[in-house]
């Protein structure tokens, strides 16, 4: 069994989440950065949504059990086997005893860890994403750590693959992440909109798998009085009131008492993922033939990793 | 009934919310179930309904609003209780033993009435779980009687048992599990709300609920069956 040396912050997580519970009011979790996830599988030849170790920034410590491949994607470029620096960029062979240690990156927050074949972890709900705050799937519905030991079948060799060139993506310290409208972005006076897409927004340190929030110019806007809660989705920006946005990540909870601004394009949610407090972000505004066209590329890449494993 | 006026939002590139004016929650839970059975692949789509609005959503496939209101213009709403619809009670056995009602004192003060006689209304009442949220499995249940109505707490508890059994504003909640909480805890009860192993939640939204009192022995009882 692969035994956790040092957890670091990780969980297991597949990249699709736990889908069809929604109207129970189970969020659906999953990768972060969904796109890192596929990636990391791609690389190790498992299909896309094989489940995976998402771990924050450095720490993650692992021995392997017996031969088999790995591979790793997001924000590690590099990591350590056996104490030598590697490439991220392809599959490694390992054998029993290897250990392997994710190193800080110069960018992004989140990396992932691919094992070549199938994971036998148990699945809640259908599927083995982390909930914590419900301690569902997972690991016991919660973060790994030291000791913690998980079984894979392993798949034989799989093919040498690296992430295409044109898929490649470099992680910044402030980008522009492209939203689609929502249903009460119509109820702001034209100044609140002018601000939401003109104004740099900073990340908070109070980001969470939930939601990362931003600090900014504070967005005072009138707000309706009576909200209801309303159905909300990773991505959705909300606005509490006091006026600092909230993004909501893959622990989004199924419906929010906050009227939503819009929600962010998928590709540019994993992007946001990446991005470490302090870092900075602008809104801009897509119409919903943009995000149907972003949507369709985004899907691709999914369909590259599919048919290429 | 008319056919209902229905505005279709995207909110998501693979997901669809439908609002309708003065509609009951039914509505939009039949509206769910027929939209689901109105697409190619159900496995891949899913829905959520709240009492003012219906969300459609698709696993990994462009969703867009104009496909969805064709799909729906067929639909016709079938009231609960009609011939056509079935419409079974689910019983919750609740204890109401002051020890799992830890809030019974301050129901006594905030409602005007001995908690005997704030159980007697609860457990008599037919409800409706109208809706799960603010975690997975709590149960938001309609059909509080209008004596039993109250704001929640202005600071909520730190630690609400699970399966406690709470009241606020027109709600009863059932906790799945223990949580921080703002809701008035009456009772517990033994009940799974969930089976993790199977991947089921007892319940659908929409299910008729009623509660039937349970003295501690038979709580503890059918606590270990």
């Amino acid at each position: 069994m692969n035994k956790i040396l040092k957890a670091g912050i990780s969980t297991i997580q597949d990249s699709e989440g736990r889908f069809g519970y929604r109207r129970f009011g189970m969020p659906l979790s999953g990768a972060m950065d969904r796109q890192a996830a596929w990636w990391s599988n791609y690389l190790v030849g498992n299909r896309p949504g094989n489940p995976v170790i998402e771990t924050s920034y450095a720490g993650l410590s692992i021995e392997f059990s017996n031969s088999n491949y790995i591979a790793v994607a997001g924000a590690a470029t590099e990591f350590e086997l056996n104490n030598q620096k590697v490439e991220a960029s392809c599959n490694h062979a390992v054998q029993s005893g290897d250990v392997l240690r994710i190193l800080p990156s110069h960018a992004g927050t989140l990396s992932y860890l691919a094992i070549r074949g199938q994971w036998l972890v148990d699945q809640d709900f259908q599927s083995v994403s982390t909930y914590l705050p419900s301690k569902i799937g997972g690991f016991s519905g919660r973060l790994l750590r030291k000791g913690d030991k998980i079984n894979i079948e392993t798949a034989g060799q799989p093919p040498a693959l690296t992430i295409p060139v044109n898929y490649k993506r470099y992680i910044p310290s402030s980008c522009k992440i492209r939203f689609i409208p929502g249903p009460e972005f119509a109820l702001l006076n034209s100044f609140c909109k002018e601000s939401l897409l003109q104004e740099a927004f900073k990340i908070s340190q109070d980001s969470s798998r939930t939601g990362y929030k931003l600090v900014g110019r504070a967005l005072d806007c009138d707000e309706p009085v009576d909200f209801t809660s309303r159905p909300t989705v990773r991505g959705v920006i909300q606005l509490p009131p006091g006026g600092s946005p909230i993004i909501l990540m893959a622990d989004a909870p199924t419906t929010g008492g906050y009227p939503r601004l819009g929600k962010i394009v998928e590709t540019d949610i994993d992007l946001l993922a990446q991005m470490r407090p302090g870092d900075s972000v602008r809104f801009q505004k897509v119409t919903n033939k943009e995000a149907e066209i972003l949507f369709e590329e985004y899907r691709k890449i999914y369909e590259y990793v599919v048919k290429n494993v | 009934m008319p056919i209902a006026k229905l505005s279709y939002f995207q909110i998501a590139e693979n997901a669809v919310e439908v609002r309708g004016d003065n509609l009951p929650v039914e509505y939009y839970q039949s509206l769910g179930r027929y939209l689901l059975r109105a697409v190619d692949k159900s496995e891949d789509y899913e829905y959520l309904a709240l009492p003012d609005a219906l969300a459609f959503y698709s696993r990994f496939t462009s969703l867009q609003a104009d496909r969805l209101e064709r799909l729906a213009s067929s639909f016709h709403f079938e009231k609960p209780g009609s011939s056509k619809v079935e419409d079974k009670t689910f019983e919750f056995s609740v204890c109401y033993d002051k020890e799992f009602a830890p809030d019974h004192a301050e129901l006594e003060e905030r409602l005007n009435m001995p908690f005997e006689k704030i159980v007697e209304t609860h457990k008599q009442g037919i409800y409706r779980l109208e809706m799960y949220g603010f975690m997975p499995g709590f149960a938001y249940i309609t059909g509080l009687d209008p004596s039993l109505v109250l704001r929640r707490k202005t600071s909520p508890s730190a630690r609400v048992p699970a399966n406690s059994v709470a009241i606020a504003s027109q709600y009863t909640g059932i906790y799945p599990e223990e949580s921080p909480g703002g809701w008035y805890i009456l009772g517990r009860t033994p009940q799974r709300l969930f089976d993790r192993e199977a991947g089921t939640f007892t319940l659908e939204p929409g299910t008729r609920v009623s509660f039937h009192q349970i003295s501690r022995e038979e709580y503890e009882k059918q606590l270990d069956e």
